[in-house]
This record gives structure tokens, sequence and C-alpha cells, in this order.
């Protein structure tokens, strides 16, 4: 028995070249070969892999570019090897390590500019929404990063072009196509995560921006404000660049920025390199390839993992805001945060409308009323101070418990109310001719659609 | 302060370029601070426990050293024995025992109160305890000479890249080092790079990536033979990712700074049989029991019982080293009758190479599952939970989508790194990937820098062996 040693000396190195001079010699009288097989497999396979869809037709073979492509790639590399192999001496020097370590970087940075390009972050996107089930995390990334890279809808006969911008609260709790018919919008976005904290608001506000909605609808509460204890950098990492890592850095004091070094690292360094930025996106599409053939679709969905806050029970709703709602060390940065989201928003001449979100009743007694009571007065204080309507639980509809799905979510009857009492707001201001004005301080807020609770 | 964190990347900058500027002398007693600021960023209330069991063996270790008196030596060195496996045996093992005896006296109906007091593990306790505990013994044995300066020796005790894992190093390969003060080359500097970028590879990508596989195949109620298979694969690749990735990180910062530390892993999934196995796998620990315990107990010498007994020992208090469990205790009995089987069914027998290499295969493939049916031990969190994963061996059901899901990326982080080890087995070196040719060079640190980047799992998971 002979155990291999940690030994760099010249009669190792001898044994290396021989196997690869070996293994070289192999693969270039295989060189026909892989290109075929490069050319055949790429050119077959290529949706299968990415996108995980049946095969193509062997009819596409020959025209395929990407085919010929990855088989000159698979034949030339044993090629590029030996002559390697044969001026191996230039690369013996003191210094091998560091200039492999830079032309890696070189590498890298170039991979870098190549997934930054739309087609390829367009590729990437459709092949996590191919793997991921519905209420994934990553699959609403993907969906999101879609739709900021989206050129802005066009604004028609100034009708309503809506924004809804919150959690799975919000995005659940509005009927977007009933919303669309009783307020007349042209057209209405849904830029809304699972979970979605304070800090995501105001990293994403130009990009919301750029997409000229006439109004942002978001639905904003303790629930919200009350949570993060450190920066959510899963969230954060995909939008991450150096404009919105600074105003993120402004909203923490040094205290703060201190404690979550990593995290802003781990930003930076997202908002250097694409490959770290989509990492989440990248990882799920590795690690997920696995697709049965012989399993049908709908054999797929009954199997697939059940994720996603919509699907959070009522007694896992209570577990959740008893352990998670609490006074964190990023409740000022979230608000904070919010008030940026705000003013730029509103700074945008657009009018952004603020509805005081709840839980279930037996949610809310999860935790210290207290919460509700300073974030509706630190709200309605960034309202007063900014200009943008707040509505909160004595001008919007009260919710009763049947109103709820579970611990966090509207049901259908509660969304449709909420959805009636947004389209009125719309539909009064478009109704009358008004067009959308830039924010006033001061908004005429509409009478409420339910009586105050008592 | 992880390996794979962003302070310890701070802190070992600073350190790097401190000592660079430093005098021999200074930079020890530099090295001697870092180090017990870097353990105390854990719990700096454990300072004092490692400080206590230098000064007991320094102390010692001097007398012996200096005594002509064959009793006062073996008196000072039970007394170390006995400071420092008591240290252990409370902080590691008080509760464990506790526990057993309230267990054992209610099977036979008595009623003790229950333990109500907890005793928080000092990390790493295991580690440098049994690095002191053999600094002593080779002094006893005359094999070495002490160090002379109580700051030298503290810094044998504490040096900081192998403090809390391992490789436990030898006083005789590292106290030459620590009174020689080797300083940081261009060579070291590159393999030690290499090392750690290579141990943050294993850590980051293979070893975090299969923690959630195996936690969650593992806290399955009743588990199909498929996801146990999965869990102890998972597990096997999992647990060499962490620690070696570990060991390879805490030798490329030691070579960084000009130390040579101890090789802890060579290809161990390549072992065809036990004895192999633990010449490959955990080699300083494996060795040090050889050392201190299999051999003082009488070793092969007296007969094939007492070898059995002696290889059952060893490896029983081999298992029990890992942690106070039970699991841990049977996974060490488990060894330790492969061993035997082993060296009963070998012993005298003459293999010739031709029938050694065709069955080569079938030797690398039983050990490796023996290696899974031990892991499968290992990782269980209590005796039911193991009873629940043998017994889920013999259940059969169809494979879900998730377990596809699962097989794939163990596939896809376990086939690549298996391939390189054939390669290195084939080559009889462990320096393969530097010594390659620029183009497979260059091509396999690239991806490998690449995967890192996109699919790395930084600053979830505590390195395994830090719980021992």
């Amino acid at each position: 028995m002979n155990l291999p040693e940690e030994q760099s000396n010249s009669a190792a190195k001898q044994t290396i070249r021989l196997i690869e001079r070996r293994v070289v010699s192999v693969l270039i009288w295989c060189s026909p070969v892989l290109f075929v097989a490069g050319w055949f497999g790429a050119s077959l396979y290529w949706r299968t892999l990415l996108y995980l869809q049946p095969p193509n037709q062997w009819d596409t073979v020959l025209t395929s570019r990407i085919g010929v492509l990855i088989g000159t790639v698979f034949a030339s590399a044993p090629f590029l090897w030996k002559a390697a192999l044969k001026f191996s001496r230039l690369d013996a020097n003191r210094f091998r390590g560091f200039l492999s370590v830079s032309i890696v970087l070189v590498i890298l940075i170039l991979a870098g500019v190549v997934l930054d390009h739309p087609k390829a972050r367009f590729a990437l996107e459709e092949a996590v929404k191919a793997r991921a089930p519905q209420l994934d995390f990553v699959r609403n990334i993907a969906f999101k990063q879609q739709l900021l890279r989206n050129s802005p809808v066009p604004h028609h006969d100034g009708r309503p072009h809506i924004l809804i911008v919150g959690s799975s609260q919000i995005n659940l709790g509005i009927d977007t196509e009933m919303l669309r018919q009783s307020s007349g919008a042209a057209d209405i976005q849904s830029l809304c995560m699972p979970g979605m904290v304070p800090l995501q608001y105001s990293v994403l506000a130009k990009p919301l921006c750029q997409q000229k909605p006439t109004h942002v609808l978001c639905w904003v509460s303790e629930f919200d404000f009350f949570r993060e204890t450190s920066v959510p950098v899963v969230r954060l990492r995909w939008c991450s660049n150096a404009d919105n890592l600074a105003r993120l850095a402004s909203t923490l004091t040094s205290r703060q920025q201190f404690d979550n070094r990593s995290e802003l690292a781990d930003l930076a360094l997202a908002s250097l390199s694409p490959i770290w930025q989509q990492r989440s996106l990248i990882n799920l599409v590795a690690f997920r390839f696995w697709w049965p053939w012989n399993v049908g679709v709908s054999e797929v969905d009954e199997d697939e993992a059940k994720v996603g806050a919509a699907l959070v029970g009522q007694q896992r709703g209570l577990e959740n805001a008893r352990r998670n709602i609490s006074r964190t060390a990023m409740v000022r940065a979230n608000f904070q945060s919010f008030g940026e989201f705000a003013k730029v928003i509103t700074g945008n001449h657009i009018r952004l409308i603020v509805i005081e979100g709840e839980s279930h009743p037996e949610t809310m007694k999860a935790y210290p009323a207290e919460f509700r009571l300073e974030t509706r007065a630190r709200i309605k204080q960034l309202a007063d101070t900014i200009g943008f309507e707040y509505f909160d639980e004595t001008l919007r509809p009260v919710f009763v418990e049947s109103d709820w799905r579970d611990a966090v979510h509207l049901n259908e009857q509660g969304r449709d109310r909420l959805t009636r009492f947004v389209a009125g707001i719309i539909d009064t201001e478009f109704a009358s001719g008004q067009k959308p004005e830039p924010a006033q301080p001061e908004p005429a807020q509409p009478e409420p659609a339910q009586p105050e609770r008592p | 302060m992880l390996f794979n964190s962003l302070d310890f990347l701070g802190f070992f900058i600073v350190v790097f370029v401190v000592q660079l500027c430093l005098p021999h002398r200074p930079r020890n007693l530099f090295f001697l601070a870092a180090s017990y600021f870097f353990y105390g960023c854990w719990d700096w209330r454990f300072l004092g426990l490692m400080a206590v069991s230098t000064v007991i063996d320094y102390i010692c270790s001097h007398r012996i050293a200096t005594s002509d008196d064959a009793a006062t030596k073996r008196r000072l060195l039970a007394v170390s024995m006995i400071a420092n496996l008591a240290i252990l045996g409370f902080f590691k093992y008080a509760g464990f025992f506790v526990d057993s005896w309230i267990t054992l006296a209610a099977s036979r109906g008595i009623e003790l109160s229950p333990r109500t007091w907890q005793i928080l593990l000092p990390v790493g306790i295991s580690f440098y305890t049994f690095q002191t505990m053999s600094y002593t013994w080779d002094v006893y044995r005359g094999e070495m000479k002490p160090l002379k300066r109580f700051a030298d020796f503290a810094l044998y005790v504490a040096f900081f890249p192998q403090l809390v894992a391992g490789p436990i190093e030898r006083g005789k390969r590292l106290s030459p080092q620590i009174k020689s003060g080797p300083r940081t080359t261009l060579d070291g500097f590159q393999s030690g790079s290499w090392l750690v970028f290579k141990g943050l590879f294993k850590k980051a990508v293979i070893a975090d990536n299969l923690a959630p596989v195996v936690d969650s195949m593992f806290a399955l109620e009743s588990p199909s033979a498929v996801q146990v298979m999965i869990g102890a694969y998972a597990f096997a690749f999992q647990i060499y990712g962490d620690f070696s990735g570990y060991t390879d990180i805490a030798r490329g910062v030691g070579r960084m700074l000009g130390y040579d530390l101890s090789l802890n892993f060579r290809l161990p999934y390549l072992a065809t049989n036990p004895s192999e196995f633990w010449q490959r796998w955990h080699i300083s620990l494996s060795s040090w029991l050889r050392d201190y315990l299999y051999i003082p107990l009488g070793g092969n010498r007296n007969g094939p019982w007492m070898t059995s007994r002696n290889l059952m020992l060893t490896m029983l208090l081999g298992g029990l080293w890992h942690g106070a469990a039970w699991t841990f205790v049977i996974w060490g009995a488990f060894h330790g009758v492969l061993l035997i089987c082993h060296r009963r069914t070998t012993r005298g027998v003459g293999w010739s190479d031709h029938w050694i290499r065709r069955t080569y295969p079938l030797r690398l493939f039983c050990m490796f599952h023996l290696t899974c049916l031990g892991w499968l031990i290992f990782r269980a969190d209590s005796l039911e939970n193991l009873h629940n994963m043998l017994s889920g061996l013999l259940r059969w059901s169809a494979i879900s989508i998730a377990d596809w899901q699962n097989i794939w990326m163990l596939a896809l982080l376990a086939a690549p790194l298996m391939v390189l080890h054939w390669m290195k087995e084939r080559s009889q070196t462990l320096v393969f990937v530097p010594n390659l040719s620029l183009v497979p060079r260059l091509t396999i640190y690239t991806t490998m820098a690449a995967t890192i980047l996109a699919l790395g799992s930084f600053g979830k998971q505590d390195f395994i062996y830090f719980q021992f």
C-alpha cells in the first residue's frame, strides 16, 4: 500500500506531466468525436439544460450555431492543452501562483460582463422560472429583475398606471383585475416580494420610478418595521449597486454599520461582481436541475415543496409573530428607509398611497400593541412631512376575522373590500378628470369606506 | 471567528502584515496575543482554562526534563495527565456520565432527580488538551527537550490556525519551528494561499451546501432506504469537506506565516481497508491514539486477543473523544470491530499483486460503504434517531423529485472531488492541481473561484469539529 505524499518536487511534477500527456493524446485522438458530441449535444439539449424543456428536433442540429460553437470549443480544448504542455517552461517561474490568480480574476471579470448582458440575464431568469415553484423567493427575484429591466409601460390617455409595492400581504390583498376594471387603470404592475422589508423600499425606489407609474400603492404595518434584526442580505443582494449601498449605509448608525459589516461587505461584493449578485439564481439553476421526464406536470406540481408566506397557517403565523415581532435594532433604519423611498417617489411626481396594514386579530395579539401605535404615528409624521397619502385604520375598511385566510393574509372577501377601497380612491380622482399632480403636503383624504372601529 | 468569515479575513490581514515587521521574539509574543484574541472571540471566559492547562504542562514538562529521579518524573507526568484529563472530563463528559447514571438508576427502579445544571463546552478543548498531553509525554520519554520560554510554550498550545480544530500538533514537530521562528516566504505564501483557497472551496461549496440535505434526511420521521443512503453519502462528503476544509485553511494560514502544520487527510475515501482508512482520515488524531494509547496498552505485542482488546479500547476512546454521546461510543466500537476483523482476516495471508489489483474496485466500494455506515452512526442525534435511520434502510418507496434533486446535488458536488482524488492517488502526490500545466490549472482555478462566488454558502454553518 502506497499512500500519496504531499510532495511538489520534480519527480511529482514529471508524474503529473506524464498523466497529462497521456490524457491529452487520448483527447486529441477523440477530438472529432468531441466535436460531434459537443455539436449534437448542445444543439439537441441546450433547451433541456437551461429550461428543462424536451430536447430539440434532430433537424435543428445542422443549423445550430450554439452547437457548432460548443463542438469547436470541445474539440479545440485538447490542442490548447497540448500547446500549454509544450510551452510549460514559460509557465515555470517563481510567480506562477500570482500570475494564475491574475488571469483567473480577469476571466471572472469577463464572465461577470457576460452575465450582465441582458440576454444572458434573461436566460438565467427563465431557467430559474422553469425550476422554481410558484411562491419560491428566488423565482420572485427573477420576475422582479425582468420587470425592472423591461421598458416602462406607456401612459394611456392619462389613465392611471398603478404599481403595487410590498409583501405578500398586499400581493394577496389586492385583486388586480378587479382594480383594473373599477379604477379604469391602464396598467397594474405588482412589485411584491414575500416578506418584503422597509430596507428594500429605499433601494427599489429609483428603479420603480423608471417604470413611470402614476400611483404607487403600499400596505405597511408594524409587521414590516419591527421584524428584521440585521440587514437582509438575500433580499437586497440582487439589486445591489454602489448607489443603493451608499443609501443603505446612510440609514444605519455607525454602530449598526459595524454590527452589519459582513452584510454590507456582501452587498459591496454584489455591486462589484455580477456572479455574486446573481448567486441565488445560479444556485437554484445548478442544484435544481433534475427533472424526471416520466413524471407529468400535474404530478410534479403535487410533489413540489410548499413554500411561501401564502401558505402559512394560523398557528404558524402566530408563532412567527410571537418570535419575530419585537423592537429590533433595525427599527429606526426601517422608518428612515421608508421615508427615503417616499421622498423619491413623491419627488418624481408619483402619487404614493400608503395604507396601514394589519393581520388577523389573533396574530396582532402576539406582540405589544404599542408597536402598532408607534408605527402609525411615525408613518403619519412622514406623510405630513414628505407629502403622501396615509390611510390608517380609521380611514380604511375594518377587517374582521372572517376576512382572513390565515394569520397574515386576506381572503377573497377581505381582498374585495380592500380592492374596492383602493379603486374608490383612484377612481374618484380620475372620474373627476384630475390628472396626477405632484403630491401635496396635506392631500385630501376620502371618507372611510367602513365605519370606524369602536 | 470562523475561518470563512469577513472578520477572520480582517484579523488575518492585520496579523500577516504586522508579523512581517517584527523580529523573532516579539513576533512570537504577537502571535500569542493574536491567538488569545482569536480564542477569546468565541468565549473569553475559557481563556483562563487554556492558560491553566498551559501553566501546568509548562511546569510539569520543565520539572520532568530537569529531574533525574524516575519516580519524580512519573509523579509529574501523572500530575499533568490527571490535570488535563480532569479538565477535559469535567467540561466534556460530566453531564454525559451523570445523565447515563440517572438513566441506569431509573432502569433499576431508583429515582434520581434529573440534572438541572449545564456545563458549556469550551471550543477546541479536546484538541489543545491532547496537544499538551502529547508534549509532556514526549518530554517524559526523552524524545524532545521542552521549550525554555513560557511564551513559546503558550504559543505552542494556542497557535491560532490549529487551536480550535487541529491538526493536533506534536511538540517534536511544532516546537522547533516556534523556537527558530520561520519567516514568510514567497513559495510558502503561494502554496499556503492555494491551501486556503482549496479549504474554502471544500467548506463553503461542498460541506455547507450538503448540510441542509443531511439535516433534512436525518430529521425525517420515517425515511426510506434511498433517503437514508442520500443522508449517509451526503454526510460523508459534508464531514470530509468541512473538516479537511478547516485543516486546509489552518495549514494554509500557518504556511503563509512560515509554519508547516501536519497533514491530516490523505484522500480517505480511497482507502481499501479499515487500517488504511485510519492512515488517511484525521491522521493527527489516529497517530496520537496509536502512539499514546494503543502502543502503551501493549499494541500488537501480546497475541491476537490482547491486540484485539487494545484495538477496541483505542477505538472506543477515540469515539468518545469526539463527544459525550452513546452514538460516538458505538461509532468507535464499530470501527474497532472493523479493525479487528480486518486484522484477523488478513494477518499472514499473502495477497498476490494480481489479486490486489483485481479486487481493488471491490475493496474500495466495500470500505467506502462501511465508512458511510459508520457516518450514519456518527451523525445520528440520538440512539432513537440511529434506530430510525437504520430501520429506514429496509423501507423501500418511490424516489420523489426532492430526492432526485438531492441525488443530483450530491453527484454535482462529490463526483468532481472524487475524480480529482483518483488523479492524486494515481500520481501519488497530494499537490496535484498547482503542478498541472497552465490550461487545466487555470480551468480548475477559475471553476473553483466561480463556484465559490456563485454557489458558496457563507457564515451559516459552524465547522462540525468545533463541537469536539
